[in-house]
């Protein structure tokens, strides 16, 4: 062997032993601190990694569930659901912004969706900024074809995926849109509230109508799949937990014929929204059933159609849907506007009038077709002169100098009766309809049109006139949108006069399929017995029975419906009669009309006003069915 | 010493056995070439312990030139794999050099040291062996090979060390290291310099904060520390190791593999295989104490201080406890090179075993430690 001289085994010595000893206590301690690493990670706190690894492999993945139907009285679908399939975006899964990776993406995105990548990067960028975690659409109501493709290359697009989703459908398109109101997915701020609580993220909740009310019972739970996925996301197995429940039927107590022939008679009326066109006037009818407060109709003209809402909506459409120009669709006018209550009032004018012994009911009052009260002189509608006419009469021909003197006389009186018996009677706060966003209408008293004078708000302070156009319920013209009540509460305080029962709240529900002791409330609520009974129901006899329309003066906007048979033994009977075989109950009726839209600016309303009867809205009927029968007014 | 060889080679098939699923079609794929580069290591080894160490040192320089040579040949032909140019393709498999470098390194060092050995206390002999490991050490870097490059710097010391360089001269180095760190990781950014890539640098200091940024730079740490975490004490076994067997876990078949080790087989088996490693370890410094001259000794000293490096810093890593840079674990990884490489180490250390034992037979145990 060859050795080297300089290079002899020396001994060992003491301090190559020392300097192996120190590389052994290296190698010691390294492998001490490695073994407590171990120790750490793996036996006191394994758990938490147990936990971490099932997490990194298992993703819950929504199921959607279908929301319930709706229906209408007879169990007609109103409101159900179709099957569509949307192309999302997962805004954190999809390659950085300014990538080739990005833009190849887009590329292909654009050859199988059809949309540009310009507007597909603008919708992630919107909808991320709205709702942000939650799935970017990119298309909705693709084909199945698209569906596969994207499906099969999940590698060639990242962050795509494709999901059913549920659609609402109208099959009846511009049918009572607006009490059905529209559905989307669940808002962050709404996630927060009470009402919403338990709700996942992406689920679609109602926005408003009905949808919104009966969220709870429409909604359904979603269901749920676990997806076992590798580190890139693709699934590897799919353990299905639990199935979607679809949301629960609503049934309403609308009657899809009669909501068909107001529909109709709003349109033949209000004719076709042309803008800037003669026949545009918007409107809202109800009917109802006085005794227990059930919406049997209800409408608002112009309508729209809600199917538009199952896609991302355009910006312009939905301007021109709240737009004044195109008469606001959007708008329930039934609960939302304010609209004069017409003669009907006048059962009011009179009930505060017999209360404060201003008048008996034998008390005669001169008609000579006008009446000067301050200086201003009052018309009957047609300049008709009913000569000398008591309670009783004066209700038959509608006398509205009766009224005007009445209103007249109780200006000033201490607890202003007018506008107590009004608020009695349930005008001028809201009904408690089950619908979102109603408005309460107005009853105008001193305190509210000297409030408005002391802000400059209207032109005079409270005056005797105002009490005298109360009185037939005119227009409150000085204050421009104030109006005194809506078309809803006509047929209501009317009704309920009528009835001389409880106080019913407007309801539209019926009841929710298979939901045995859901917690509703009981059908409308049982409040004190009406007051003024005895003698309203009196004169509602006497009202009822050769009522209102006589020529140039009875207008009723609010029609008493008698029942079924009535009608042989009155043929002169103006007011529409619903007669319906299965069910002889009473039924209310109110419509209203508006002037053209756009609106006449302030200014013109101003000079209606000085006019000795207001303009009034007009409308008429035409039946579609042999129930409704034709025109009333 | 064969003991341990062999318990290592056997750890390495049952745990490359368990973590395939990775090529479809094939899923033995790695398993038989790994076992046929360990039965190329192994003849190797037996080779080399044949073969009396002490002549390799005649040949330092051409160790030194192939070693600096085949590093350059890589640099200059060598095939890119995800951005880094670390091996040459050859017809059986990509072939690193920077492994094969670290024993060559070994070599050729203890050789030039043994040579200056009258002048072990100047300043000069510790600067040029110093010199003679950054400059192969940097070569690796620039392909970007980190991990090689600093178990090159980890050679050149423990090789002086176990020489007997005076302590002023570590204390030196140290300081000139940490002024290297400094102008690297905080001057030369400021000044506009990019010596690192910013992913290295990234994994360098992520470690420190595991959870800064999950999805891109500290995944692979939180990855592999789930992995470990969730193998608890006795392990999750093969078949419901999610982590390795829906691939959470990146490169769980080279630099990862202590990972899947922790999770297959919890503490236990992880304790197994360190234990595996201390023996190695206990092994060679026995070696390194028993070697009949000082080029045998410095042969081992820098053989342990690759294997201490690349065990520490590689577990540490999958632990957490060290940044990630690509060094492999030896014998476990997968890895044609780092295997050859390892078991070639390993029949040098015999061959050193048995020329100590040879020549020392006349003299008795005597020189036991």
């Amino acid at each position: 062997m060859l050795q080297l001289p300089d290079d002899r085994r020396p001994p060992i010595t003491p301090q190559l032993a020392l300097r192996v000893a120190i590389l052994g206590g290296a190698a010691l301690t390294m492998f001490a601190i490695i073994f407590f690493r171990l120790w750490y990670l793996q036996v006191l706190s394994g758990d938490k990694y147990v936990a971490q690894a099932q997490n990194n492999q298992i993703r819950d993945v929504v199921v959607p569930a279908p929301r319930g139907d709706i229906l209408d009285r007879n169990g007609r679908v109103l409101v159900d659901n179709r099957v569509s399939i949307a192309v999302q975006a997962q805004v954190e899964k999809l390659p950085p912004l300014h990538t080739p990776a990005r833009r190849v993406l887009m590329r292909r995105l654009r050859v199988l969706l059809g949309v540009t990548p310009a507007k597909m990067e603008r919708d992630i960028r919107q909808q991320h900024r709205l709702l942000p975690y939650q799935d970017v659409t990119l298309k909705q109501d693709v084909p199945s074809a698209v569906r596969d493709y994207v499906l099969e290359r999940q590698n060639e697009f990242p962050g795509i995926n494709v999901q059913r989703v549920f659609l609402r459908s109208y099959p009846h398109h511009e049918l009572a849109a607006q009490i059905f109101g529209t559905v989307g997915q669940i808002s962050p701020e709404q996630l927060k509230r009470a009402r919403f609580r338990g709700v996942q993220q992406g689920t679609v909740v109602g926005k408003g109508g009905l949808e919104y009310t009966y969220d709870r019972y429409l909604r359904g739970k979603p269901g749920a799949t676990r997806v076992q996925v590798d580190a890139l996301g693709r699934p590897k197995g799919e353990f299905p937990q639990r199935q979607p429940l679809q949301g629960r039927q609503r049934k309403l107590s609308l009657d899809l014929g009669l909501e068909q022939a107001g529909q109709n008679a709003m349109a033949e009326a209000g004719g076709i929204p042309i803008v800037n066109g003669e026949k545009n006037r918007g409107g809202a009818f109800v009917a109802l059933d006085p005794t227990d407060g059930e919406l049997l109709g209800m409408g608002s003209y112009p309508s729209f159609d809600p199917n538009i809402f199952a896609k991302p909506l355009k910006e312009s459409t939905f301007k021109k849907l709240n737009s004044e120009n195109t008469g606001a669709p959007l708008i329930n006018r039934a609960i939302q506007s304010g609209y004069p209550t017409g003669s009907t009032f006048k059962l009011i004018t009179a009930l505060a009038a017999l209360s404060t012994g201003t008048i008996t009911p034998d008390t005669v009052i001169d008609d000579p077709g006008s009446v000067q009260i301050g200086n201003i002189v009052f018309h009957n509608a047609g300049g008709t002169a009913h000569g000398a006419v008591a309670l009783r009469q004066a209700l038959q021909v509608s006398s509205d100098v009766f009224y005007y003197k009445m209103g007249a006389a109780l200006d000033g009186v201490r607890g202003e009766p007018l506008q107590t018996w009004a608020h009695r009677l349930g005008l001028g706060r809201p009904t408690g309809i089950d619908l979102p966003d109603e408005i309460s209408g107005l009853i105008p008293s001193p305190e509210w049109r000297n409030r408005l004078f002391r802000k400059r708000l209207t032109d005079r302070p409270w005056s005797v006139g105002d009490n005298v156009n109360l009185a037939v319920a005119a227009h409150r013209p000085a204050a421009g949108a104030a109006r005194q009540d809506r078309s809803l509460r006509s047929p209501g305080h009317h009704g309920r006069a009528a009835s001389g029962r409880q106080r019913a709240r407007r309801h539209l529900r019926r009841r929710v399929r298979g939901l045995p002791g859901s917690g509703l409330r009981k059908d409308g609520h049982r409040a004190a017995p009406q007051p003024g009974r005895p003698v309203l129901v009196r004169l509602l006899r006497a009202r009822g029975q050769r009522t209102g329309t006589h020529p140039g003066g009875g207008h009723g906007r609010a029609g008493r419906v008698r029942r079924p048979g009535r009608r042989a033994r009155r043929p002169a009977d103006p007011l529409p009669v619903l007669r319906r075989p299965e069910e002889a109950r009473h039924r209310l009726l109110a419509y209203v009309l508006e002037p053209t839209w756009p609106p006449p600016p302030p200014r013109a309303r101003s000079t209606a006003a000085s006019r000795s009867r207001p303009s009034r809205p007009a409308g008429r009927c035409r039946s579609t069915r042999s129930w409704c029968s034709p025109p009333w007014a | 010493m064969l003991a341990a060889l062999g318990l290592v080679a056997c750890s390495l098939i049952v745990l490359t056995n368990a973590t395939r699923g990775d090529i479809p079609g094939s899923p033995h794929y790695y398993v038989v070439r790994q076992g046929a580069y360990a039965a190329v290591g192994l003849v190797l080894a037996i080779l080399l312990t044949r073969f009396d160490y002490s002549r390799l040192r005649e040949l330092k320089y051409g160790l030194y030139a192939a070693m600096l040579g085949l590093i350059l040949v890589v640099l200059a032909l060598g095939t890119a794999a995800r951005g880094s140019k670390r091996a040459l393709s050859l017809p059986f498999f990509s072939f690193q050099p920077a492994e094969l470098g670290k024993l060559l390194l070994i070599l050729a060092l203890s050789a030039f040291v043994v040579d200056r050995l009258r002048r072990l206390r100047d300043r000069d002999t510790t600067a040029r062996v110093m010199l003679l490991a950054l400059v192969p050490a940097l070569l690796v870097m620039i392909e970007p090979d980190l991990g090689s490059g600093f178990v090159y710097t980890a050679i050149a010391l423990t090789v002086l060390f176990i020489a007997g360089t005076t302590w002023r001269h570590f204390v030196a180095l140290a300081a000139i290291a940490g002024v290297g760190i400094a102008l690297t990781l905080v001057v030369a950014p400021a000044a506009g310099v990019q010596v690192l890539k910013p992913y290295q640098q990234q994994r360098l200091t992520g470690f420190l904060n595991p959870s800064s940024d999950p999805r891109n730079q500290t995944y692979q740490i939180n990855q592999s520390r789930i992995a470990i975490g969730s193998g608890q004490k006795s392990g999750r076994g093969a078949a419901h190791a999610t982590q390795t067997r829906l691939n959470f876990l990146p490169e769980h078949h080279t630099d990862f593999v202590f990972a899947v080790v922790g999770e297959e087989f919890g503490f236990l088996g992880a304790a197994v295989v360190l234990s595996l490693y201390a023996l190695l370890i206990w092994r060679t410094l026995r070696i390194l104490t028993l070697a009949k001259n000082l080029y045998g000794a410095l042969i081992a000293g820098g053989i342990v201080a690759m294997f201490m490096f690349q065990v520490f810093v590689n577990v540490g890593m999958t632990v957490g406890i060290m940044p990630i840079t690509g060094v492999p674990l030896p014998l476990m990884s997968y890895g044609g090179s780092s295997v050859i490489v390892t078991l070639m180490a390993i029949g040098l250390l015999q061959s050193i075993h048995v020329q100590a034992r040879v020549s020392g037979r006349g003299k008795g145990r005597a020189l036991n430690v």
